[in-house]
């Protein structure tokens, strides 16, 4: 049995000490996926919900039918699907959510390409921007997104090229 | 400029992983665990062990037979002794 098993055991068991390895373990993994997922200033409280949620429902946790990451992000998923429609009225912040203000690039054309890039990812679908985000942002398998989303390994492929295109799309317009 | 295309996508996918995890999150987030844990350690198990418990289970019935008998007792007393 490897480690993070043997600690969600403990956790099912009642040691809720033994929780912090976990969040310790997945707490990057969702703050990128939710820092992709909503407004800024909601990501820290759906990361911490998520946690929350997953710790009063590990008992339903069963390792036979995924990973605990693959569940972990599920519920993360469903939290900022819901923060989402909450304030679908609401326009588009100015900053979107940006890992580093400072660019990798002194040039001013890549730093405005990368704002074009974070605008063009926000104004994706949301089912296409979720595929994209666990798949080339955190490296998930077809088949582990499969699981979170609920869907065939064809439609999490043809949602991923859909998003790609339209991100390097962006791309096109600009370096020629 | 393709090389170029590709080496700006990949800035800008390194750039989006650099999420920042604000500090003091993880103790943040073990202290609501830990406020959640002690509700659910004292309120469900304490009730429900106790309740499920075999002991507590026959003392009930006990009590209630011990009851029923000294009600049947009574209630035979009332009735027969004129």
């Amino acid at each position: 049995m490897d480690e993070e098993a043997k600690i969600i055991g403990q956790v099912q068991a009642g040691c809720a000490d033994d929780f912090a390895y976990l969040v310790h373990r997945y707490k990057s993994g969702l703050f990128r996926i939710v820092g992709s997922l909503v407004y800024s200033s909601q990501v820290e409280d759906i990361v911490q919900e998520t946690f929350i949620a997953a710790f009063t429902h590990i008992c339903r946790f069963d390792p036979e039918r995924g990973s605990f990451r693959t569940w972990l992000y599920r519920i993360a998923r469903n939290l900022a699907l819901n923060a989402r429609k909450k304030k679908r009225d609401q326009p588009l912040p100015e900053n979107l959510v940006i890992a580093d203000e400072r660019t990798p690039a002194d040039d001013a054309q890549t730093s405005e390409i990368f704002r074009r890039l974070d605008q063009a990812l926000e104004e994706l679908r949301f089912q296409d921007r979720i595929i994209f985000v666990l798949a080339d942002l955190e490296g998930l398998s077809y088949a582990e997104i499969a699981r979170i989303e609920g869907l065939r390994i064809g439609t999490v492929k043809s949602r991923l090229a859909r998003a790609r295109a339209g991100l390097k799309s962006v791309l096109e317009s600009y370096v020629r | 400029m393709k090389k170029e295309k590709e080496k700006i996508y990949s800035e800008w996918i390194h750039r989006r992983q650099s999420v920042p995890v604000p500090e003091g999150f993880s103790e943040q987030v073990m202290g609501e665990i830990a406020r959640y844990a002690l509700i659910r350690n004292i309120d469900f198990p304490v009730v429900y062990r106790a309740l499920s418990s075999r002991a507590v289970q026959w003392v009930a019935v006990a009590g209630a037979v011990l009851l029923g008998l000294f009600r049947l007792s009574y209630i035979a007393r009332v009735l027969l002794i004129p």
